[in-house]
């Protein structure tokens, strides 16, 4: 017994670490045989229903030795195909590796596209395991999003995607102009009834001339890297037009995109887009240019901050009635440079000043959403459903009607308005 | 001084359940809920509860009626040897079948989230093999992993909701009355077996080192379980709305994904497949345990050791029948979460009935 | 054809008849508790071995023989006389009237020479009034006036007085029957020196020797309890070696001192040359990875679980003692926690617990994130690795092993060098090791961190035997990370918690006071201040729970320290 025990077990010593080399591991894949793709730009196609996948992808060995500075290079590869899977398919046909999509920090899609609808997307979306659901999604400006991924570089941050995603939640948090959205925040507007879907826009800006030598490259930081990008458009293009030279433009990230039915709508930016966010509730910190009787007819700029926001909706029927009411505090910068007048009665017109200014505002984006739109891209239907007893009541009302019809009335209180000492330029971004 | 051997205390007894029946609450049971209760789908726990509260005093009147024995042994009391061993292997197949579900489930969700080109069948037998191993070493091992592992959960419970998805609001919940009241009230009838883990604690109260504490486990174990039921239902709704769920199979995982570490910029997977991996062996190790030492004492056997790899061989032969997923999910939901209430606690009812009218007592 | 298949076909249904119908057992895996015992494992030990020895009656076996002749005869043969040298046969001729032949026997060596002369061949040689005395009364004689050492005695079996000679006792045989046995030993010992292996920079720094009677001392010296109790039993039919069972007699639960007695009296081997042979003799489960006893070299440790009602094994030979009953956080703690204040010793304890853990996992959890989960890393973490390994041609998994085990080997040969290049051994392993590897692109310098951390946090953890445990379960980590990245890992945790549930020490559960849960003062991983640790471990079931009086800081009127006498005359002052 004894025996036959030891049998067994020297047996099993051969067998375990046989097996635990040769069989198994189904899933084991080394770091090196990934290729791991930072950001994706989605476009039309060149034949109708078709998608055209632009992917960025890190190339590995690219951070230099121990303690040595990460300058990472990228290869830009592209493909087309009728859906997201078959895109990628071919992708994969062409690197032979695996591409993997669990690193992705950003997706930009395509105005085209989006003008087109972006129903193709979704279900990729909802069923991709990779995806990360928190990566920000943006949609481009009048250029492609192949465009984009070849642009979008910071000065100061080696990697294009996560400078894309924080330059679009910065310029939210910070300038109230954009949206941060994420593929969950998609999602659940599009499966959501009555909501519709917002974005962040991207643009394409002249740069400024700049001494940096590394903006040489198509979307590479070597040549090694370009070598493969160019290879890989040749074998996929499929007689895709060649992108515009990407040199000497940066990107941006002002102003928001609002959909309908998934379908792009309208774009703003500016004030619009600051108004947007006032009224979404999604605001931060933001800009407001006042002119007007209360600065002595010279613009004054006011920071404003601590925002709060209080929804009532009441329903009656078919329509609604949203009182929307909202305060904040400001910083009047460079106010006394101005010459502005800093009594408490000044301060007091201001403020005034400020809440019709922005009252019209916010008016007039509620106008445009209700005409323009015609749905609810606020979110107020996340107030409007607690109004109902039960879902199916919920699901059979038509949000949509109600939303375009809805008497919304808005109250805007400045609480303070305090004259700043520091003095920040107009222009944003890096 | 004097601890009997093989027993567990009333606090590990808790424990073990509410651990294995909290494991509903990540595989596909808050998806299945909102299919059912759409915004108001967080009651139908709640509502459960009350009624299993009530639902449970029979089964435990049964086993005060005839102390010391089993729940075969007081079934075969009451009604006699043929009909106490029928309605012993009714329970049986219930809890086999309890155990082939799970089993798929989980592999299946873990063979297409987490290792996609694995096998599935590796992942159930590893996981059958685990979950033999522990129901081998007996229910107080499993009684004192499961004291061990109570804090892990906790922690996990309370860095899901508060790792910051985006955007949750608990406007999501409304409105309040879902599919109306009356539905909700008649689903809270039909989903009593959520709470089938009291099954569980009927065959193992002979097991409890005072017996009379039944009652007070049987009523911890239901508060326990509806507070993480409502819990993780309430985190769902809040992050995905009512007709996300239903596209996502099981919730709690792709609740995870969308959590990451805020600087670390990592996200809590590993810690999530660690303690799903945990509890749902936990879960396995409870079912085959009592499903080998109720069928043991069904059809009076001395021992359940032996019967356990056969047990599990049944669970996982059990296992494969369902053609995918969704038949899994649709198969759970009929027998487990439906059925699973009549099984549960209709039939000890009725046992306690008849040994009521027979006048039957323990000699 | 039919026939001979039929045996074969009833056999088998015979044993599987037998499965089923075995005689009921607990339904758990059974196992005795300090309450009711395993009857498996004490079968075959009769009850009396429970009970504590009786002092020494009436002799047994064979008797010395009367003729002086015949005695040394059947001694000289049974300790084969000729054959071996270092057996001392030494005739004196006592002066008594008439004169009487005497003999000493003894191991030369074992015995100290100068003893013998001094002690036993001087006096017999020139005692004064032997003359007057009747050969009679010799053996009294010899006992009352004659032999000067302290423990010497009277024996009546030839087999007493074998033992005795193979002990290094001094024999004494003379005319008319008379066979004594005089201590004269001086087994070849050292002077307490500091501990090795279980180094502390605050409390005693003193270490066990090889002598039990000296251990025994250093822990009396520890303990003066008149209620501390040494209960001697000879191991081995061969060896005998000199086993010692302490325990507190009013505080170690007596049920867990008898069963400690049982297994030890019922061993029936050659012998124990080491306490380590008696720890696999006696500990619940020997084939487990996980250690059940504690094997310490401190006596001011021994001391402690003395006091917490535990019981302290000796054996003569060893540098060490056992411990029993002992939980998982024993092995976390060092005797070192007693002496610090409870916040330190708290924060070391976490420490040494986070140790345990990445000693334990950090490999296989870096194989599993990086060859599974590569999903869970930060975005620049991965492109940083991503490079690293770049040029590697091994898989991660063989890289870490390889660097594993040369680790391994860099600590076992700093074990066997010769002590004065030790030091260099260990630096040139580590760094040329290292090195060279990651420089000829074996490894990646991320795996060498890994290794070197998981090297590192092993030797936190205070235990020596808890360490190996940490060191073998590692590679069964790696190898599960290996095949099924996480869900292998999480299975393999399962399988071990599982495992350590189900461990028992000497009756007392291995994961008490966790599970089962008992109450009592806090003393797992972070600890209550001492004055707070009222009540001993209540899973040991001492018969005295109270340590401290809930008052025991009793100068202390309300919490406020500055209150005291001392304070008062240095304000006077």
């Amino acid at each position: 017994m004894t025996r036959r025990l030891a049998a067994l077990l020297a047996l099993l010593l051969v067998l375990a670490p046989t097996a635990f080399l040769v069989g198994g591991c189904w899933d084991l894949r080394e770091l090196d045989d990934w290729a791991f793709v930072t950001m994706i730009g989605l476009d039309k196609g060149a034949q109708p229903g078709w998608l055209r996948l632009s992917v960025l992808v890190q190339l590995p060995g690219s951070v230099s030795g121990v303690g040595g500075r990460v300058t990472p290079a990228f290869a830009r590869l592209t493909s087309e195909g009728p859906t997201l899977f078959d895109a990628d398919r071919r992708l994969e046909e062409l690197t032979g590796g695996f591409l993997t999509y669990s690193h992705t920090q950003a997706i930009v899609i395509g105005e085209e596209l989006a003008k087109e609808g972006l129903e193709a997307l979704f279900d990729s979306f909802r069923r991709s395991r990779e995806l990360h659901h928190t990566i920000t999604l943006a949609m481009a400006d009048g250029v492609t999003a192949e465009e984009v991924l070849a642009s979008a570089r910071g000065e100061l941050d080696p990697f294009p995607a996560t400078y894309l995603s924080r330059l679009v939640t910065k310029t939210q948090a910070e300038y109230g102009e954009s949206s941060a959205s994420c593929i969950h925040c998609v999602l659940l507007a599009e499966a959501a009834h009555g909501q519709e879907i917002v974005l962040a826009l991207i643009k394409l800006a002249q740069k400024p001339a700049s001494p940096s030598p590394s903006s040489g490259g198509a979307g590479s930081g070597g040549g090694s890297a370009g070598g493969k990008s160019g290879g890989g458009e040749a074998g996929a293009g499929a007689g895709a037009p060649e992108p515009a030279a990407p040199v000497e433009r940066r990107v941006e990230a002002t102003g928001i995109a609002l959909f309908r039915g998934l379908r792009l709508a309208v774009k703003i930016t500016g004030e619009q887009a600051l108004a947007f966010n006032l009224v979404s509730g999604q605001f931060d910190r933001g800009r407001v240019v006042l002119n007007g009787a209360a600065t002595g007819g010279k613009d004054l700029s006011v920071a404003l901050s601590h925002y709060e926001r209080d929804v009532k909706l009441e329903r009656n029927g078919p329509s609604i009635e949203v009182k929307l009411k909202v305060r904040l505090k400001g910083l009047a910068e460079g106010a006394s440079a101005a010459g502005v007048d800093l009594t408490p009665e000044g301060i007091g017109a201001i403020k005034a000043l400020a809440g019709s200014k922005l009252s019209e505002m916010m008016s007039g984006i509620i106008t445009l959403a209700q005409t323009q739109v015609g749905g609810d891209v606020f979110d107020f239907q996340l107030h409007g459903r607690g109004t109902f007893r039960t879902w199916p009541e919920w699901m059979a009302y038509d949000w949509d009607r109600a939303f375009r019809e809805a008497k919304v009335s808005v109250e805007v209180e400045v609480m303070e308005i305090r004259p700043g000492l520091t003095t920040q330029t107009q222009e944003y971004g890096p | 001084m004097n601890i009997k051997q093989g027993h567990i205390d009333g606090r590990q007894a808790t424990a073990l359940l509410w651990l294995a029946a909290s494991s509903k609450a990540l595989l596909v049971v808050p998806a299945l809920l909102v299919g059912e209760g759409f915004s108001a789908s967080w009651l139908i726990p709640l509502g459960s509860a009350t009624i299993v509260a009530a639902a449970v005093l029979p089964g435990l009147a049964l086993m005060k009626r005839f102390p010391g024995r089993s729940l075969a042994g007081a079934a075969e009391e009451a009604v006699g040897p043929i009909a106490g061993r029928a309605a012993g292997l009714v329970l049986a197949a219930f809890l086999a079948t309890d155990a082939a579900l799970v089993l798929r489930q989980f592999s299946d969700t873990f063979g297409s989230v987490i290792l996609p080109r694995t096998p599935i069948p590796v992942i159930t037998l590893v996981l059958v093999l685990t979950a033999v191993y522990s129901a081998y070493t007996g229910l107080e091992s499993i009684g004192r992993l499961s004291m061990f592992l109570v804090p892990w959960l906790l922690s996990f419970y309370a860095l899901v909701p508060t790792g910051g998805a985006p955007d949750p609001s608990l406007a999501r919940l409304l409105p309040f009355w879902g599919p109306g009241p009356g539905n909700l009230a008649v689903q809270a009838l039909e989903h009593t077996g959520l709470y089938s883990e009291l099954l569980t604690l009927l065959i193992l109260i002979p097991y409890l080192r005072k017996p009379a504490a039944g009652r007070s486990v049987a009523f911890w174990v239901i508060g326990l379980t509806a507070a993480v039921m409502t819990l993780v239902q309430v985190a769902v709704l809040a992050t995905f709305d009512v007709l996300g769920p239903d596209r996502l199979l099981y919730p709690a995982i792709h609740l995870v994904h969308l959590v990451t570490l805020g600087r670390l910029d990592a996200s809590i997977e590993p810690l999530f497949i660690l303690i799903w991996v945990l509890i749902v062996t936990v879960k396995l190790s409870v079912v085959l345990w009592t499903l080998s030492t109720h069928l043991a004492e069904t059809l009076r056997l001395p021992q359940f050791k032996p019967l356990l790899p056969i047990v599990a061989v049944i669970a996982l032969a059990g296992s494969l029948l369902p053609g995918g997923l969704q038949q899994t999910n649709n198969l759970y939901h009929v027998t487990v979460t439906h059925v699973g209430g009549a099984a549960v606690f209709v039939l000890p009812g009725l046992l306690w009935l008849a040994a009521v009218l027979r006048g039957r007592r323990a000699a | 054809m039919e026939r001979e298949r039929l045996p074969v076909v009833t056999s088998l249904w015979k044993r599987l008849r037998s499965i089923f119908t075995h005689p009921k057992r607990d339904l758990d895996a059974v196992r005795f508790s300090l309450g009711e015992r395993d009857p498996r494992r004490t079968s075959a030990a009769p009850p009396e071995l429970r009970k504590p020895p009786e002092p020494e009656g009436a002799p047994k076996g064979e008797p010395i023989p009367e003729d002086l002749d015949k005695a040394v005869e059947r001694l000289a043969a049974i300790l084969h006389y000729p054959l071996s040298q270092d057996l001392v046969f030494r005739e004196v001729t006592l002066p008594t009237k008439p004169t009487a032949r005497a003999l000493v026997i003894y191991y030369e060596g074992l015995a100290e020479s100068r003893r013998v002369e001094r002690e036993i061949i001087e006096p017999l040689m020139r005692f004064p009034l032997a003359n007057k005395t009747p050969k009679a009364r010799l053996p009294d004689v010899f006992l009352e006036s004659i032999l000067p050492a302290g423990s010497s005695r009277r024996v009546q079996s030839m087999e007493q007085l074998v033992t005795g000679i193979t002990m290094g006792e001094a024999a004494i045989l003379a005319e008319t029957g008379v066979a004594c046995l005089a201590d004269v030993k001086e087994p070849p010992s050292r002077t307490p020196e500091q501990p090795i292996t279980e180094r502390t920079t605050r409390g005693p720094q003193m270490a066990f020797v090889e002598s039990h009677r000296t251990n025994s001392a250093m822990i009396r010296r520890f303990v003066h309890d008149p209620d501390l109790v040494l209960e001697g039993y000879e191991v081995g039919r061969r060896q005998k070696t000199p086993v010692a069972l302490l325990y507190i007699n009013d505080i170690a639960n007596p049920k867990l001192v008898a069963e400690v007695r049982q297994r030890v009296r019922s061993l029936d081997v050659d012998g124990i040359t080491a306490i380590g042979i008696l720890e696999q003799l006696i500990e619940d489960h020997p084939v487990s990875l996980i250690p059940t006893m504690l094997n310490t070299e401190r006596p001011d440790r021994a001391a402690l679980h003395l006091l917490q009602g535990s019981v302290v094994l000796l054996s003569d030979g060893t540098p060490r003692c056992l411990i029993a009953p002992v939980t998982f956080s024993t092995f976390l703690h060092s005797p070192e926690d007693v002496y610090q204040r409870y916040p330190y010793a708290s924060f070391l304890r976490v420490v040494r617990l986070l140790a345990s853990f990445v000693a334990l996992l950090a490999p296989a959890i870096y194989i599993a994130i990086l060859n599974y989960h590569s999903e869970m890393l930060p975005h620049l973490l991965l492109v940083t690795l991503e490079s690293a390994r770049q040029t590697i041609a091994l898989p991660l998994v063989i890289s870490v092993l390889l660097m594993e085990v040369a680790f391994e080997l860099v600590r076992e040969a700093g074990v066997r060098v010769p002590a004065a290049i030790a030091p260099t051994i260990g630096i040139v392993g580590a760094l040329l090791i290292g090195d060279m590897a990651v420089r000829a692109n074996f490894v990646s310098p991320a795996t060498i961190i890994v290794v070197a951390a998981t090297g590192l946090a092993n030797f936190a953890v205070p235990d020596q035997a808890a360490s190996f445990a940490i060191r073998i379960g590692r590679f069964i980590f790696i190898a599960l990370a290996g095949v099924l990245g996480f869900l292998g890992l999480a299975l393999g945790f399962y399988v071990l918690a599982t495992h350590l549930a189900g461990l028992r020490s000497f009756g007392v559960p291995f994961l008490s006071p966790i599970g089962p849960s008992r109450p009592g003062s806090s003393d797992i991983i972070l600890r209550d201040p001492y004055w707070r640790q009222e009540e001993r471990p209540s899973f040991l079931r001492p018969l005295d729970l109270f340590r401290l009086t809930r008052r025991s800081r009793a100068w202390d009127p309300g919490g406020q320290p500055e209150k005291t006498a001392g304070d008062e005359q240095e304000r006077g002052e």
